[in-house]
């Protein structure tokens, strides 16, 4: 029987290589099903990354193609059936090699002529080579379809990978905010009538809100809120209060007796300015009459310059009264309370600049967060809107010269002063992406100069044309023009409310705030 | 596996010489019916019973006759009809005077005494009669009176129906069909046959036969093919042959599950694989195939397939039943 097992064991090893075969392209088709069936499930409900589950359905496909060769492993007696079957051997090799440890003379009988029909034989016909063509068109198909799937754009895995773009620009956002509510509340600056607790309030709840606000546009929207709450707590009239204490300086400055007061309050040292106030008011009493007398006038001089401060006014006033009847004691408490405003001014000036700090750092943060929201909105509209591209420009606005617009059409800049340029132009960009013109190409030059230089911006002008006196001798410019870092803030802050009011770009909102960052470094 | 003894005095090449001589000499008269031949040859090998189905003058009689020249059998022939007794096919005992003038009863043996018995229109019989063969067909013996007699060895019936003209016949019982071996239809001769019977009956020579072998050869040729190796898978295709042909059968055919009343007895799947044995050896082989069980399935299942009215209704016979099986069986090989 050895012949005959050799024949069937040969037949075997063909028909598990022809089952090998079979199965590894039945475990392909089913890799390339399962690929088709994610990618298709994953328009609908998109998974990201989505290797995992395409390694599972190769896992699945070998799976099927091991466990169905294992299954398909044959018999000898079903090699034996199967050779009959191949062969016409009408039974004669299953019979013999059932019957192949009998004896009887039938049984010998039979078992040669089984003998001979597999020596006749060849096991290639047996089973013969084919292709499982089949199977093969199935994975080849379903891998082609799944492929082209994979590489044509996904709707809904991009409006995924946003939405995770998103959070994670929330995050980082709120991340950012409460960074600078900490840094607000480690400064050493003085806190007028708790604002400043205030203020890191509002940051910490604008973190928060970001946190949980179900968009980025709704955590922009949160931001602005806070900005907007952070600007209410400055106190608006600020910058008169300071030109009145600078202009009373100046007028101070002019007698020996309260020169070095004048100086300090027109330099803007609020700290120095309350000191030498409240050194004035004691040295009163050792002065000469005629000291006290120029030292009432200049007093009543001062008070008829710092008119942007009513209080100041009035004790700087009240002082100068006091002072030419005589009264020492009540000219002293009335400069001590000059002093307090003075001090108060300052306090008020380290507040602004902690809440320019803040309303900046806002600023910064809005950024990715618009980002984020600009791609939601490009994935859940999907081509509706034209985007803001084909909206008119918002040319009015400063133009940032040195940025290209991503207008069709170039800005017209009106760059008649440094930091002013005018921009007209038609954006024409990417759905919902689109920015403004190129403002200012020209004239929007970036008026900062070298690091540590003082740049000056036009000022209010008021004081120094009016009065016509000499400037500043410690800058040595013109008295008309003031220090800009001093109008920096109240600039940033009107800028930034305007373009946070109204339908501007996201990107021209961030290249305003990155403007007076550049000039506040 | 456990070795079977070497049938005595038997070997495949005699068994074949014997099968074609005898098929040989019942073809010099019997002309276009070789299958027909090989189906009774193989029932008379099997030792079973044939009942032959087909309308007057298809040459039955000449068969069974032919077939007891051949094998050197005593033959005797029985028109069955309404008024035939029992007695008149078992034997009776009659009263006797011998020479001493005593009178005593002597029993008289009918004609089912030989060994081959010719029942011709067995259907024509009543039922009594009928019943009559029973006995002699299973169990080989006849009871008459208060004794039982044996037959001659080997004893075969032939019985024939004429399956056109029933009226006032009366069917065979299901117990009576079942101990029919197989059912055989005689099929109507093709234009050249019926030239060449023409030739051989009408002229001057009439073919004389041979015999050829024996009863003892038969009984030889019978213990050999109940050698003849027959795989697992072959016999499993019986069983499962035979099943479908019970309605009731999760792998029964909706024609059986719709026409059948019952199916095939295990006799029948006795029948089948026997005939299925004795087949191959016929055919020169030395094991059961498929082809075999689907050679000898219809006459050996036919007639113990019992159809139901709806049947009837709509013109099904048992042979497209059985071909339903097969066809259920072929698909799932």
């Amino acid at each position: 029987m050895k012949p005959l097992e050799r024949f069937l064991k040969r037949s075997r090893r063909r028909a598990l290589r022809q089952e090998a075969a079979t199965w590894v392209a039945r475990g392909l088709a089913v890799v390339g099903l399962l690929a088709l069936a994610v990618e298709l499930v994953g328009r609908r409900w998109p998974v990201d990354p989505a290797w995992p589950l395409l390694t599972a359905c190769a896992a699945a496909g070998f799976i099927v193609a091991a466990g169905g060769w294992m299954r398909a492993w044959p018999s000898l007696p079903a090699v034996a059936r199967r050779a009959d079957a191949a062969l016409g051997g009408r039974e004669r090799l299953a019979t013999a090699l059932e019957f192949a440890t009998a004896g009887g003379l039938l049984v010998d009988l039979q078992r040669a002529d089984a003998l001979r029909l597999a020596a006749a034989s060849d096991a290639a016909t047996v089973v013969p080579a084919q292709l499982p063509w089949r199977p093969l068109a199935v994975a080849l198909a379903g891998g082609l379809l799944a492929t082209a799937l994979a590489v044509l754009p996904n709707p809904a895995l991009v409006h995924l990978r946003q939405q995770r773009a998103a959070a994670a620009a929330q995050e980082q956002a709120a991340e950012k905010v409460e960074a600078i509510s900490k840094q607000i509340a480690a400064s050493n600056s003085n806190d007028p009538a708790g604002k400043k607790d205030a203020l890191t309030k509002e940051l910490q709840k604008a973190a928060d809100s970001v946190r949980k606000a179900p968009d980025a546009a709704s955590a922009v929207a949160a931001l602005s809120q806070a900005q907007d709450t952070i600007r209410s707590l400055a106190d608006p009239n600020l910058g008169a209060r300071q030109a009145a204490e600078s202009a009373a300086g100046k007028q101070l400055s002019q007698q020996s007796t309260t020169a070095r007061a004048g100086t300090a309050l027109s330099a803007q040292n609020s700290q120095q300015a309350a000191t030498e106030l409240r050194n004035l008011a004691s040295a009163l009493p050792s002065m000469s009459a005629a000291d006290q007398a120029a030292t009432a006038q200049a007093l009543a001089a001062a008070a008829q310059a710092a008119q942007g401060d009513p209080k100041l006014q009035q004790s700087l006033q009240k002082a100068s009264d006091a002072l030419k009847s005589g009264d020492v004691k009540g000219a002293q408490a009335a400069l001590q309370e000059a002093a307090q405003q003075v001090q108060q001014t300052g306090q008020e000036e380290d507040f602004q600049g902690d809440a320019a700090q803040a309303v900046n750092g806002l600023q910064e943060t809005k950024g990715p967060l618009a980002q984020a929201a600009q791609g939601q909105g490009q994935g859940s509209e999907q081509g509706q809107n034209q985007g803001q591209g084909n909206q008119p420009g918002q040319g009015n606005q400063p133009g940032q010269g040195n940025q290209p617009g991503q207008g069709n059409q170039p800005g017209q800049g009106q760059g008649g002063q440094p930091g002013q340029g005018q921009g007209n132009g038609t954006g024409n960009g990417q759905p919902g992406g689109g920015a403004g013109g190129q403002g200012g190409s020209q004239g929007g030059q970036k008026p900062g100069g070298n690091p540590g230089e003082k740049i000056y911006v036009p000022g209010q002008g008021t004081q120094g044309s009016a009065n016509g006196q000499a400037g500043d001798p410690g800058s040595g410019t013109d008295s008309g023009l003031v220090p800009y870092s001093q109008y920096l803030a109240e600039y940033q802050a009107q800028a930034l409310n305007q373009v946070d009011r109204q339908l501007i770009p996201e990107q021209e909102r961030e290249l305003v705030s990155q403007y007076f960052q550049d000039l506040s470094s | 596996m456990t070795a079977a003894p070497e049938p005595e005095g038997m070997q495949p090449e005699r068994f074949q010489e014997l099968a074609l001589g005898i098929e040989a000499e019942l073809g010099k008269l019997m002309v276009g019916q070789a299958e027909l031949i090989r189906l009774v040859l193989t029932a008379m090998i099997a030792g079973g019973h044939v009942l032959l189905e087909g309308v007057p003058g298809l040459g039955k009689t000449v068969l069974v006759r032919s077939l007891g020249r051949a094998l050197d059998l005593d033959f005797s022939r029985v028109q069955f009809t309404p008024d035939l007794m029992p007695a008149d096919i078992t034997g009776t005992h009659i009263v006797t005077e011998d020479e001493a003038g005593h009178r005593r009863f002597e029993f008289q043996p009918g004609p089912i005494f030989t060994n081959l018995l010719l029942a011709d229109e067995i259907n024509r019989a009543t039922p009594k009669t009928q019943s009559a063969l029973l006995e002699a067909m299973q169990e080989r013996q006849v009871t008459v009176g208060d004794r039982t007699r044996h037959l001659p060895d080997p004893f075969f019936v032939l019985a024939t129906q004429n399956p056109i003209e029933l009226e006032g016949t009366c069917p065979l019982p299901e117990a009576q069909l079942n101990r029919f071996f197989s059912t055989v239809l005689v099929p109507f001769p093709g234009a050249e046959d019926l030239a060449e019977i023409a030739r051989r009956t009408t002229g001057v020579s009439e073919a004389r036969l041979e015999a050829v072998a024996s009863g003892e050869d038969l009984s030889q040729m019978s213990l050999l093919s109940r050698e003849v190796p027959m795989a697992s898978h072959v016999l499993e295709r019986a069983v499962q042959l035979v099943l479908a042909t019970h309605p009731q059968q999760e792998g029964a055919p909706d024609e059986v599950r719709r026409y059948v009343r019952w199916g095939a007895s295990p006799r029948g799947l006795q029948t089948l694989v026997l005939g299925a044995r004795i087949r191959a050896l016929l055919d020169g082989r030395f094991n059961v195939a498929y082809e075999d069980l689907e050679a000898v399935a219809t006459p050996a299942l036919r007639h113990r397939i019992f159809l139901n009215f709806e049947a009837d209704a709509a013109g099904v016979d048992a042979d497209q039943v059985v071909a339903a099986a097969l066809a259920r069986h072929a698909d799932r090989r």
